[in-house]
């Protein structure tokens, strides 16, 4: 089968590889229909996630039908439709059974990277690095799901692939952002990042009763994008006094909640803060640029609270902990825990609340994929998200 | 602020004997110097693990290890394993083979550097049925190793099964010193066996990649 494959820092090439097959009972096989492209891929593209290997195919995010079952696999079936859950949990250990999914304790077959890195080891991820299990990723003909029961959910009738497909990853890690805000009627939600996931953290926090949304961004056309379907107000960072106005906004006191979707690749409209950012992360002195962190910290409004959503992977420096310790605000982050959210997502969309597939503004072969994450990386031709259909 | 009060002063007072442009500039590249190395070193210590480390560096090793592990299951599961002596070798990877001499005793047997075969025979100092279990080697003419070991197990809080706390303790004759029977360090190869243990009692299995495609240039 053809994959897109990583090869080096920006080198993607597709490749001729082997068909994935069963290796273990609880495997299931599933022939891509749709794969995304996410920004937290460009960590990979940028070097910025270690552990990758030249040969890994990357992809996370996708839907596709199941073409072959494991012998203990009980609630699929060949033919069934499913969207995959972009983080992999095994459904046993503690974690999974408390619906914590991302924190599964068995799914990463490799303990000493992670254990390194953060301490202790996280769930396995598709296509995400060796530190994060190594498995294949979805950027491919066909795919290999481990504990197929518990990753793939089964498509309800009246969902379409466009609208499953965000399913798997940019829809719940949005919607989980939202949900670890604990919104009250009348709360306003700020939300840093109009990709993907913001976009889906901004619809998530009207679900969840949130009065006002304002969405943040540098990129126009994505807030134009936001505010046209849905309905939010939007401010761009490029306009200097951003953050005075986000103040004005909500009459001095500042959003009840701040989620980042953003992350560890973050630009400040501070030109300096910018240029120290980037010194230090070249000099290895961080790994990640925290500006929207920051932000988000000095903006919240006292006693709130702020959720990170976008992908962190290391240090960062000159957090404004001071700030965050004495204006009381809670901290809630993670990486999603798709299984949980699924069920519900899928209703959102079947009862007509949700639409993601507004998202999808290029869809393109799998044999374009490499010139896709450039125009995606870019964030060319107003890209939001690179849609690859590996059968076309 | 304060840095540059403080540096000021020290220009100040040594403004009679050298010029304070050049004493204020060694102090602050000094302690820019120092700054630069400690984040670094912080840096350097999080990213410890790059593509090249894997698979872990290999190398003859002798060594100490405690690990703990939290695995859902009961504590009568983990204890039968750890009583039965086969099982002990499919526990511990350092371990080729455990046969057993007697109802106390069994002789443990691993691969020392370039396959050389190191035995030594335990016997088994401590048996609380689902809680602890202690080994300690017995001076025999075959024995080339002095060993100790135990495995403690406690009910986790909030019912998240069992803490499994192994400590292994080794102290080689000098005949096999050089030999090594971990092969990478013994901590963290204890604790990839523990690891191996949670998933074989939590998922009957350990979940793996091998077999999966990949580029050609892998």
């Amino acid at each position: 089968m053809k994959a897109l494959c990583w090869n080096g820092i920006n080198d993607l090439r597709v490749e001729t590889v082997s068909d994935p097959e069963i290796l273990q009972p609880t495997d299931a096989i599933v022939r891509v229909i749709l794969s995304t492209t996410c920004g937290s891929d460009l960590h990979l593209l940028h070097g910025f996630v270690p552990t990758m290997k030249p040969g890994d195919i990357i992809g996370h995010e996708f839907m596709g039908e199941v073409v072959e079952v494991g012998a203990e696999v009980q609630r699929l079936k060949k033919g069934d439709r499913v969207t995959v859950i972009s983080i992999i949990g095994c459904g046993q250990c503690t974690h999974c059974q408390n619906e914590q999914w991302s924190l599964c304790d068995n799914s990463n077959i490799n303990r000493e990277p992670l254990d390194t890195m953060l301490g202790h080891t996280t769930a396995g991820i598709y296509g995400y690095s060796h530190a994060f299990g190594g498995y294949a990723g979805s950027h491919a003909e066909y795919i290999r799901v481990p504990f197929a029961d518990y990753g793939a959910v089964k498509i309800p009738d009246g969902v379409t692939d466009e609208q499953a497909l965000f399913v798997s990853d940019a829809v719940p890690t949005g919607y989980m952002g939202a949900d670890l805000c604990d919104i009250k009627p009348g709360d306003v939600v700020a939300v840093w990042g109009a990709g993907g996931v913001g976009q889906m953290a901004a619809k998530s926090a009207f679900l969840k009763g949130a009065e006002r949304v304002i969405v943040i961004d540098q990129v126009q056309h994505r807030l134009d994008l936001a505010q046209q379907m849905l309905g939010v107000e939007t401010l761009n960072t490029r306009d200097n006094n951003y953050m005075h106005s986000l103040e004005e906004m909500t009459g001095g006191r500042g959003p009840d909640a701040c989620i980042d979707a953003v992350g560890m690749e973050s630009d400040s409209n501070n030109r300096l803060e910018d240029i120290y950012d980037k010194v230090e992360q070249s000099l290895r002195m961080q790994s990640d640029r925290p500006s929207v962190l920051r932000h988000a910290i000095l903006a919240c409004r006292k006693g709130g609270t702020i959720s990170i959503m976008g992908v962190y992977g290391g240090l960062v420096d000159k957090l404004p902990i001071g700030a965050a310790m004495n204006k009381g605000l809670t901290f809630k982050m993670g990486q999603q825990f798709g299984q949980k959210y699924a069920p519900v997502l899928f209703e959102h969309i079947q009862r007509g609340e949700l639409d993601p597939s507004y998202m999808i503004t290029h869809k393109i072969t799998l044999d374009e994929a490499p010139e896709g994450y450039k125009t995606f990386s870019k964030r060319k031709d107003n890209c939001l998200r690179v849609v690859i259909s590996p059968s076309s | 602020m304060m840095m540059s009060t403080v540096l000021w002063n020290v220009a100040k007072r040594s403004r009679r004997t050298v010029r304070p442009g050049v004493l204020t500039g060694a102090v602050a590249t000094g302690l820019l110097g120092v700054a630069l190395y400690q984040s670094f070193k912080m840096y350097h210590n999080w990213y410890a693990t790059r593509p090249t480390d894997l698979p872990k560096k290999m190398g003859a090793q002798w060594g100490d290890a405690h690990q703990a592990i939290t695995i859902r299951c009961s504590p009568d599961q983990v204890f039968s394993l750890f009583q039965n002596p086969e099982s002990l070798a499919e526990i511990f990877s350092h371990l080729s083979a455990v046969e057993s001499i007697d109802a106390e005793r069994s002789r443990w047997t691993a691969s020392g550097l370039n396959g050389v075969e190191i035995s030594w025979d335990v016997m088994m100092t401590e048996d609380i049925p689902g809680r602890k279990l202690t080994w300690q080697s017995v001076d025999t003419e075959t024995s080339s190793v002095r060993m100790s070991g135990s495995v403690t197990l406690v009910d986790a809080p909030r019912e998240q099964g069992t803490e499994v706390h192994v400590d292994l303790r080794h102290k080689p004759s000098a005949a096999v010193t050089r030999a090594g029977i971990f092969r990478y360090k013994p901590e963290a190869q204890l604790a990839d066996d523990l690891r191996r243990l949670k998933q074989r009692l939590e998922l009957g299995t350990s979940p793996t990649i091998e077999g999966q495609p990949a580029g050609s240039v892998s």
